[in-house]
């Protein structure tokens, strides 16, 4: 819940789901995957993913290159969908147009053909799942062609993106022009990225309140496409301003994303490693919100112990980004710069807002559905 | 966690909607992602769209598994 009163100043706290212990608790660990994924079906594949790699460190088992590549391909495919579902649902919205649902649609049967490639013969959440090792680049190419149409004709390289953004007639051009008109870049600084995942997994570990305001020495961390660019660009993103950059970011994402669906295994590819601290066995995978990690404890293959840390509640630290610039806004902005704001950060969380007096408004962020 | 909800068709509607009944209360989402659907099929739905289908069993299961989390619907 996000509360601005007099004067705009924003207080937010999340209620969302953050603890699935206790529907995993005694489970085989075998069972543990395709039940998380069921529970959190939004980025079903990374949640069933991450806790799949999770059983395997905690079963000691080694990662299997071919079997990391293919699964990484599924997590691209599946980042895919989120980026399609900006373009085609989000964004539309913020700016009086209408949805493309077909777009979706396209988006999932290529994601549902690329499952099928590269397991032809299981369910990828399987321990023993047989792997086609190599397979999938036809289905992986169609996501990678769909992702481009929608880009239209935006750069493929981020120093170009700030002059397009300014010139281009394209709705996403206008929804950075828009952004950086609603707050400059004097309104504040971005959020550092979060850091790097052992780390995580080290302060998920030794607290378990860690999930519910994730942050680095008590600072809140930004997990999302603008913190996964290398210094430079994330720099010269950030100087189009708090809202415009982020949609910068989002937008060079689809870029990237189709780049690396149809070439796995260039600059951005890193072989899956193993993780385990401090008693706890660890599971990370990439979501287009930023890393997701869950870690895990079993006892005669039973899960005793899971915790787990979602992007979306690094983007809703009660002192991060999301809420500074929220409170940045003048008192009086109307609901539409929230949603803006809301779009820029992109939380995956279902969002009401109402007018409780004329200079307070509430926002609720919640799991109602 | 971004979670999703088993949700019983009532009534299909027209443009690629239909009616849901979610812990007593109807609702209408958008089942664009999942095409053409009927009533008595268990739909997932999260912030109003249907994202998959689950035959009845599932969706049982999953309630139960929310209701373990302490996730009313």
């Amino acid at each position: 819940v996000v509360r601005r009163g007099i004067g705009g100043r924003a207080c937010l706290t999340s209620g969302r789901l953050t603890r699935l212990e206790p529907a995993l608790r005694q489970r085989h660990a075998s069972e543990a995957p395709r039940l998380v994924r069921r529970i959190l079906p939004v980025c079903g594949w990374a949640q069933g993913i991450a806790c799949l790699r999770a059983v395997e460190d905690a079963l000691s088992r080694p990662a299997i290159p071919a079997a990391e590549a293919a699964r990484d391909r599924l997590l691209l495919g599946e980042s895919a969908m989120v980026q399609i579902w900006r373009a085609a649902i989000d964004w539309p919205a913020l700016q009086g147009l209408p949805p493309a649902p077909s777009l979706l649609r396209a988006g999932r049967t290529g994601l549902d053909r690329l499952v099928r490639a590269l397991w032809p013969l299981g369910d990828p959440l399987d321990l023993e799942a047989p792997v086609e090792a190599g397979s999938g680049a036809t289905a992986a190419g169609a996501l990678a062609d769909l992702l481009d149409d929608i880009a239209g004709d935006l750069p493929d390289r981020p120093e170009a993106i700030r002059d397009w953004a300014i010139r281009a007639d394209h709705p996403f051009a206008r929804l950075i022009r828009r952004g950086a008109k609603t707050l400059p870049a004097a309104a504040g600084a971005q959020d550092e990225p979060m850091p790097r995942i052992p780390e995580v997994v080290r302060r998920l570990a030794a607290d378990p309140g860690f999930c519910r305001a994730p942050h680095r020495s008590g600072e809140p961390c930004d997990p999302g496409p603008l913190s996964a660019l290398p210094a430079r660009d994330r720099d010269a993103f950030a100087a189009f301003g708090p809202l415009a950059g982020r949609f910068a970011a989002m937008l060079f994402q689809m870029r990237r994303t189709a780049e690396r669906l149809r070439a796995p295994g260039g600059d951005d590819a890193r072989p899956y490693a193993r993780l385990r601290i401090s008693g706890w066995s660890a599971g990370c995978a990439d979501t287009a919100r930023g890393p997701l990690v869950q870690i895990m404890r079993l006892s005669e293959d039973r899960v005793t112990a899971f915790r787990s840390v979602a992007p979306t509640e690094w983007l809703l630290h009660p002192l991060g980004g999301l809420t500074r610039c929220l409170s940045a806004l003048p008192p009086d902005a109307p609901e539409a710069d929230l949603r803006l704001v809301l779009a820029a950060f992109d939380p995956c969380a279902p969002v009401t807002l109402a007018a409780l007096r004329a200079e307070q408004l509430i926002l609720a962020t919640g799991e109602t559905n | 966690m971004c979670h999703a909800v088993p949700a019983r068709v009532t009534a299909v509607l027209p443009d690629e909607t239909a009616q849901v009944e979610l812990s007593g209360a109807r609702k209408t989402v958008s089942t664009a992602l999942v095409g053409p659907v009927e009533v008595g099929d268990y739909l997932l739905v999260h912030v109003g769209y249907a994202l998959g289908r689950v035959d009845e069993a599932e969706a049982a299961a999953t309630l139960a598994s929310l209701d373990s989390i302490g996730v009313a619907p």
